[in-house]
This record gives structure tokens, sequence and C-alpha cells, in this order.
């Protein structure tokens, strides 16, 4: 559903969006290593149970 | 139910305004709105913030509360809630640094909570926060539900970012750094301190310093930057993959983060004046000084009152007295430095006590749309049991030559019972350090004549001629 027009309660500032935009787009891409570092760890972490598991087997 | 009559103050915000009933106070909502309050309040959004004591308590009305009040407003549509009501109402401009610090504080911590929860804050102006009386004595309360919405857009852009910086960290800023008064910044214009007029006041070395680089310096150079459509668009995008929703609670969090940041910098360490100190350096003999904390303490232990109003607190010695017999203190005066002291005092014993910034002499006038949509001081100020009017008098009556049957009248107006007054002698060597040379205008002024003065309005009941001075306690009644 589409949410009403919040802008035209107060004035955001269009100097003020701007920095918001610029610093968005620098932590969005910390947000994406962040992400995909976190999910890699997880990945590595759950094939490394596999594989201690599967050598318990064998022994 | 009795007549109902709107708050002047609230009509900017289309989704509802205040309404009061006698002692009640409502928020008017229409269809819509009160869907997204109803859900607020059921959320544990509404629980979490009513814990931390940061939200004025909000109940849903029974359907025969809402058909009764419906057509008191004759407006079959409207839907209402009920507020707890504030114990004074107070704004920006009367608060001390710390306050505005703290208020600042309220909102951000408001806008986390809301955040974990999926809501948000549509403004961030600092008249949303009044400073109330809770478990644990004077504390901020964000009291506008209304600013309160479902978090939506996936951008990450907290739109009322700039009112935040012009309400809250520009004052505290210049105040902390340049002295600024912020009293007047919201005196004369209700939205704190300008950004474009904060970047005029400094020059250019300090422009580039980083704590004014990226709060005033940088968005006024990108003020004329052409924001992309889909961000100034009247429908922001709502809907988004989990990536960007999570994306932009990570950016917010940070901006949230950010700002407290910079608030806990901004602050001023509590400063001195000419009368932080009063309280150790004053002319009193120790007899004198003690006699005079047990005649007060003596009238606050038999007649407890309710609410107090104390004129020119200084500190706050005798305010916090008469917090400690359950008195709700209003706390007055014009030195931001005594009331800085007050105020962390207050806090620290968790004392209701609230000091604000007025000046008796020059209180704060009614402000905004009709000159009252921020109601003056005195219009606020009344039906206060006992007002305590300790040295003060001399002070009005010499050095803002009021005259002393005006500052009869205006303390009867104050109290609605009881008046504690301290009257100081023509020949005391502060009223002549005052006068300085003008004795001829103030030779009348002993200390019969003033109390002839007082007895027109207020029957004495009580008196103490303070050892070795010049100057005599009063406890009187209004007549």
């Amino acid at each position: 559903m589409d949410q009403p027009s919040v802008l035209l309660y107060i004035d955001p500032g269009v100097g003020f969006l701007a920095l918001q935009i610029l610093a968005g787009s620098v932590l969005g891409i910390s947000f994406f290593f962040r992400r995909t570092t976190a999910r890699v760890l997880k990945f590595l972490r759950i094939n490394g149970r596999k594989d201690s598991k599967e050598s318990d087997k064998v022994e | 139910m009795s007549q109902l009559w709107r708050e002047p103050s609230s009509f900017r915000d289309p989704s509802g305004y205040i309404i009061h009933a006698s002692d009640c106070v409502y928020r008017s909502l229409n269809r819509e709105s009160y869907e997204l309050v109803q859900a607020f309040l059921r959320s544990p959004a509404y629980t979490d913030l009513l814990d931390q004591e940061l939200l004025i308590p909000t109940e849903i009305l029974d359907s025969a509360v809402q058909e009764s009040l419906s057509a008191k407003e004759g407006l079959p549509d409207r839907c209402y809630v009920s507020h707890e009501k504030l114990w004074f109402v107070n704004y920006p401009y009367e608060w001390t640094a710390q306050m505005l610090s703290d208020a600042a504080q309220c909102t951000l911590s408001v806008q986390t909570t809301l955040m974990k929860h999926g809501f948000q804050l549509k403004d961030a102006s600092a008249y949303n926060v009044h400073f109330d009386f809770g478990r644990n004595g004077l504390t901020p309360k964000f009291i506008d539900l209304g600013s309160i919405e479902p978090l939506s857009g996936t951008d990450g852009i907290w739109l009322p970012y700039k009112q935040f910086v012009s309400h809250f960290l520009l004052p505290l800023l210049y105040n902390r750094d340049m002295g600024h008064d912020f009293k007047g910044d919201f005196l004369t214009d209700l939205e704190g301190l300008d950004p474009d007029q904060a970047y005029r006041l400094l020059g250019w070395p300090k422009r580039l310093l980083p704590r004014y680089f990226t709060l005033v310096t940088l968005p006024h150079l990108l003020r004329r930057w052409e924001v992309k459509q889909e961000t100034t668009s009247k429908k922001r995008k709502s809907t988004g993959s989990e990536y960007e929703i999570e994306k932009a609670l990570f950016i917010l969090s940070h901006t949230v983060r950010s700002l407290k940041g910079k608030v806990n910098r901004s602050v001023a360490k509590p400063k001195k004046s000419l009368w932080t100190d009063y309280e150790q350096s004053n002319t009193y003999p120790a007899e004198a000084e003690s006699g005079k904390r047990e005649f007060l303490r003596g009238i606050c232990e038999e007649i407890r009152p309710k609410s107090v109003l104390d004129i020119g607190c200084n500190t706050g010695q005798f305010s916090l007295l008469a917090a400690e017999y359950g008195a709700n203190v209003l706390a007055i005066d014009q030195d931001m430095p005594s009331l800085d002291r007050l105020y962390l005092r207050a806090r620290e014993q968790q004392s209701n006590v609230l000091p604000l910034r007025v000046d008796i002499s020059n209180p704060s006038p009614g402000i905004g749309w009709n000159n009252k949509e921020r109601a003056a001081f005195l219009d606020r100020s009344s039906g206060f049991d006992c007002v305590f009017f300790l040295a003060v008098v001399h002070h009005l009556v010499v050095a803002k030559g009021i005259p002393l049957s005006e500052v009869v009248k205006l303390s009867h107006n104050l109290t609605s019972r009881y008046l504690v007054v301290e009257l100081v002698d023509y020949s005391d060597p502060m009223f002549q350090s005052l006068v300085r040379g003008r004795d001829s205008l103030y030779t009348e002024l002993t200390l019969e004549k003033q109390e002839r003065d007082f007895a027109q309005k207020f029957t004495v009941l009580r008196s103490l001629r303070l050892p070795e001075m010049t100057r005599t306690l009063y406890l009187m009644e209004r007549k």
C-alpha cells in the first residue's frame, strides 16, 4: 500500500536530504559487505560442521 | 461531560488535534489515523516506550465516551484517545542546555525504540517533548502520538533529520562553543536555529571544523543540489525486498546513533555565573541562614502544599526542600547556569522539581499563530497552593523598576492560597547596592511600608525577623 505524502508535513531540507543520500550510499556499501561476509562465514561454519560430522562417521 | 475546548497549539498535524475537557486531555483523530494509533497502542512499541517512561500514557476510550465526545464536537466521524495530563506545560525556550540535551536524547530514544517495532517518527520537533514528573522524578516525555507512523521507505532517509538539527543540535552546539542563547531562536522563530542562519553566524575557518562541516557547511553547499525524483516524489516506495528493508534499517540506525553521539558531545559542561555559588557565598550570617531554612521547613511540614512556585529559585535550595514534603515544584529563575545545577540535582535526587528559565519581570509571552500557539507563562501559571518569593521583591522594585503594588498584585494572582515572602528593608546592604545613589527614589521602602502594601491583598499568618539582618520572612494567606 502506498504511504501518504510525509514530505508535505515538514520541510526535510534539500541539503540534508542530499547529505543523507550520500551517507546512505556509503553505508549501503558497508551493509552489503557486512551481510556478504556474514553469509560466507555462516556457509563456512555450516560446511565445517558437516565435514567434522562426516569424519566422525568414518572413524 | 463539561465543555470541550481545542488546544490552540494543535493544528498543524492533519491527522488530528488535541481537545480539553475540564481536567482531561483527548486527541481527536480521523478514522484512518485512529486505526494507525490503535495499532500502535496495541503494539509492543507502546509498552516498551511506557516502560522506559519516554512516552505520555495514552488510553483507547470505550464507545460510550467516544460517542459523547463526538456529539460534543458535532463531528460524527471523529475518534478519540485520552492522554495523561501534564503537570505544567513547558517549552524549549524555557529549558536549560542540559534539559534541551536530554529532550534530544529522549527523541532519539523514542525513534530507536519505534524502529525496533516497525514504526518511526515523522517529525522531530522540540515541542513534542515536555518535562514532567514520573516514577523517578523529573523526566522528558514525548507527547505527540500524531508524530508516530509505520516505518516506510527503503532509502534509509530520516525526513525529520533537518528539524532535529535545527531544534536540538545547532542550538546546543552554538551555546557550547559561542555562548549563543537559544532562547531567542525559539522565541523569534518556532523552528529553533535555522541551518542557513547558523551558516551565516560562522566564519570560514569554523565552517571547516568537523563538527560544523557536516551539520552546517555541507548541507548549505548541497542545498541547491537536484535531488533525484524518486526521493522527492510524493509516493515513497514502501514495499521492497527483505534486503532493501534491512539495509534501510541499518542506515537509519546508524543515523540515529550518530546523532546521539553528536548530542552527547554538543552539550556544554555546567557553567559558572554570578549566581551559581550564591548558596555558599551569600551575605546571610549562619544563624539567619539556618533560621530561614527552619522557617520554610516548618511551613512545608505544616501546610504540605501540593504545588509550589518558587520565583527566583537560584540553585533551588528551597525548591528541593518543598519537594521533600511532597510538593510538585515549579522553580523559575533567569540564570541558566544556576538552573542547570538545579536540574542536575533534581534528577540525581529524583525530586519533583521542574526548573524553567523564566524572568518574572519579563515572562515568556504567547507566541506563534494568533499569539496562542504557545501559551504565555502567566496564562499557564495559576492555582499554585504556595508561592515562594524569597528576597526577590527588592530586585523587581529597584533593578527592574516595577512598582511594589504591581508585585503584590502579581503575587495575589499566582497563588491560590499561601505566599511565603522575604522582604528586605531599604537599609539592607544588598538593597543599597542595587539603589546606587538613587536613594531618594526608595527611602520610603521600609519593611513596614512593604508589609502594609502586602497586607492589602494578604493576611500575615506568621513572620520571622532574620537575626542580625534587616530582612523578614512572612507566611501570608490570600484574602
